[in-house]
């Protein structure tokens, strides 16, 4: 059994406080990914778990075992690096190979374990070349299947398929995924490509400024976020916030904005999260709202103009002006919207979601079922 | 249209390597003109051959009609922005903007009034103006990007020619920049040719779309002619995400019909006139176009494949599964697919939806749907 949790861990750098009181576990057989923008603190947390950072304070453990005083060697850990840290001199082969022969496999058992992993990363055609002869994404391979060849209870990856081009790197996530699963054992993946941590992990901590924000399973975290960070990190194109002010007219609630009045779904009974003078942040994902050239009499769309229609061939991604501020739509019509053209916007009122514009954290949601 | 800029047989080889081979095209005014391609396509040589920062090995470029082969960079009248944005690091966002027209070519020819003025202009229209003080050091990607933008702006070109302006920011940015662009560009009626690896960006953004492969044009087209028409397997890989699957078939036909199999499913395909003769073939589908089997109720023939992969990504999802011959197919949906890992299931397509390329030449044969 190997879980990994870390209980109240600080990183400070100086007066830098990287890792603000972390409080976070990882299952046993678990696929988490420590996910947020550079500088929120992943790296420096999944160096203190790999133990080549010191904790200031907080406790690690793997398994039932505090590891705060073991070397890295002694955590049962296999680590990939961002800069594939390979040996220069030797051959692909030879890299991969080299953490079984110290552990003092077979030559027979590091043969197949080797070809294996290297076929499978598309890796066996180059097995005799140095590492300087491979392109930035070969090596970053390289470096993985190093790391994964080793049987350990906890792999630590650090942005291991960053430097992949895209086919490559989209083809690779579903290959580590579908290799975590046969594998079964725990992975911690630190990125800051929220699709690469929404496409393989099984939960994802979402970091910021040092701090934990949300952890919870992809789908979670893309329909439930806990706050405007999260809410704007997940998703692309990204979500639209508009400032508003909830009201309630002739047993109808509006969201009354500087420069628009949008109908809502809310019940009178959900008026009891609002404050009325309160300003409030309506989070509007780009295919949660649809564009139409013409006024629909029943609901009473809102007003907005064409600022830029980007065609996709099988969709479109319109970015209008609404009440002053742009807010961007995907379109699944191909009629194509020239610049300037009025337009209405209706939003997909049976899905709302609302943060506090002063604390940003999520206030009430509606039309999710959770 | 006027024709811009026109090429023709442009050649250009580094070594033994053939980096832009024999390549014709032209950009109307106005047009903004995509060159899309992956690593290594060419896409940058052809630009810095039109920028006159290589010299051709062979063949002419005119601008406006003009032969410009023989003139400098700096009287080719041609703008360009490069990946790596290329600003002063020791001059402030002002002097950047301002340095063309500063330029020793160009001395005399502005008063500073007319400088500040082109410069105040540029940096509002790409919203920088509050940060003409500062040094590019204090400036994020997309200020820099914007920076740089502005640069090849007050110049006032003929032609812009933009080198993947927006690979370096971070997907969120990204977006926003690539309509911004449009929005500037479409507001100036510029003449633009643009090089991007990015498909979405091609489709967004271009009037036309030039794919290119190993330094040679594969297709020219509008974005629904090149994503719903591709020339040869190689465009229609290269636009979609993930790409379009292609599989193993043949085709035969009996009285008239055509019929495509592929592993035991057999499709009947209508209106095939691009098909002369039975044989080989390979089938081209897009992830978004194949469909799960339901075991009951169906005596619709699928492909038995095996689930590696579910990707939850928000709006969609991304099946990976691997076909009998290990092959990998991948299948998008809007919703969560009723599928489990390892389970075995059956899928299909409709000949509605599939394309048909020539195994020899992989050329295009027939295209199920048609632009639109």
């Amino acid at each position: 059994m190997a879980e990994v949790r870390l209980a109240n861990v600080w990183k400070k750098y100086g007066e830098v406080e990287a890792v603000k009181g972390l409080n976070l576990q990882c299952d046993d057989g678990e696929f988490l990914a420590l996910l947020g923008p550079s500088g929120c603190g992943k790296t420096s947390t999944l160096r203190m778990i790999a133990g080549l950072e010191d904790i200031t304070s907080g406790d690690i453990f793997i398994g039932s075992e505090r590891v705060n005083d073991l070397l890295p060697k002694e955590r049962g850990i296999s680590l990939a690096f961002e800069n594939y840290a390979l040996y220069p001199p030797l051959s692909v082969f030879e890299n991969v190979a080299f953490p079984l022969k110290a552990k003092g496999y077979s030559t027979q058992d590091v043969n197949k374990k080797v070809s294996e992993i290297l076929k499978t990363f598309g890796l066996w055609e180059v097995r005799n070349e140095v590492p300087s002869r491979l392109s930035g994404g070969q090596q970053q391979l390289v470096s993985l299947s190093r790391c994964l060849v080793k049987d350990v209870e906890v792999y630590l990856l650090d942005e291991a398929i960053s430097h992949l081009d895209t086919e490559l790197r989209t083809y690779m996530r579903a290959i580590l995924k579908s290799m975590h699963h046969n594998m079964r054992r725990t992975f911690i993946y630190v990125t800051h490509d929220q699709l690469e941590a929404m496409a393989m992990a099984d939960r994802i901590a979402v970091m910021n400024f040092g701090e934990l924000q949300q952890v919870d399973t992809p789908e979670n975290i893309y329909e439930h976020p806990a706050n405007l960070f999260v809410a704007g990190f997940i998703g692309e194109p990204p979500m639209n916030f508009l400032k508003g002010k909830i009201s309630l007219e002739d047993g109808h609630c509006y969201f009354v904005g500087a420069d628009y009045r949008i109908r809502m779904s809310l019940r009178p009974a959900d008026m009891k999260y609002f404050n009325d003078k309160q300003e409030y942040i309506l989070g509007v994902r780009p295919t949660e709202m649809s564009v139409f050239t013409e006024q629909k009499k029943e609901n009473g769309l809102t007003r907005a103009r064409v600022l830029v229609y980007e065609p996709q061939a099988d969709h479109a991604i319109v970015t209008v002006l609404l009440g002053g501020q742009k807010v961007v739509i995907e379109s699944n019509t191909s009629t194509q919207l020239m610049p300037d053209t009025e337009v209405f916007v209706e939003f997909n009122v049976e899905k709302l979601r609302f943060f506090d514009s002063v604390s940003s954290r999520l206030v009430l949601q509606i039309g999710y079922g959770g | 249209m006027e024709e811009a800029l026109k090429v023709v047989n442009l050649t250009k080889s580094f070594g033994k390597i053939k980096a832009v081979n024999r390549i014709s095209f032209t950009c109307l005014e106005k047009e903004l003109l995509v060159i899309l391609g992956p690593t290594a396509a060419g896409k940058t040589t052809t630009l810095r051959l039109i920028a006159g920062l290589e010299t051709p090995d062979e063949g002419e470029i005119y601008l406006e009609g003009k032969k410009i082969n023989e003139l400098p960079p700096y009287r080719r009248s041609c703008a360009m922005t490069f990946e790596d944005y290329a600003l002063y690091p020791h001059m402030n966002v002002f002097e950047n903007i301002a340095s063309p027209l500063r330029a020793p070519v160009r001395r005399g020819l502005f008063t500073p009034r007319e400088i500040e003025r082109a410069v105040i202009q540029a940096a509002k229209l790409l919203e920088i103006d509050m940060l003409l003080k500062r040094k590019p050091s204090e400036l994020s990607g997309g200020q820099r990007q914007r920076v740089a933008l502005g640069r090849t702006l007050v110049r006032k070109p003929k032609i812009f020619l933009l080198d993947e302006p927006i690979a370096h920011l971070d997907a969120a940015l990204r977006h926003r920049m690539r309509a911004e662009m449009k929005r500037i560009f479409e507001s100036l009626e510029s003449t633009v040719l643009y090089v991007t690896h990015d498909y979405m960006e091609a489709l967004a953004m271009a009037d036309r779309i030039i794919a290119l492969q190993h330094g040679e044009i594969q297709q020219i087209g509008t974005p629904n002619e090149v994503y719903f028409e591709p020339s040869n397997e190689f465009v229609a890989g290269l636009l979609g995400d993930p790409p379009m699957n292609f599989f193993k078939g043949h085709v035969t036909s009996h009285k008239g019909n055509w019929l495509v199999k592929i592993d035991g499913v057999e499709l009947s395909v209508s209106q095939a006139s691009g098909l002369t003769s039975e044989g080989d073939v390979i089938v081209g589908v897009r992830p978004a176009d194949i469909h799960f089997i339901q075991p009951m109720g169906t005596n619709e023939k699928g492909l038995e494949v095996k689930i590696e992969a579910v990707e939850p990504l928000g709006d969609k999802y991304i099946v990976t599964a691997t076909l009998r011959n290990g092959e990998i197919v991948k299948l998008k949906f809007e919703d969560r697919p009723g599928v489990k890992l390892d389970e075995r299931v059956q899928i299909g397509f409709s000949a509605n939806y599939i394309h048909l390329f020539d195994p020899e030449t992989s050329k295009a044969l027939w295209h199920g749907r048609r632009e639109g």
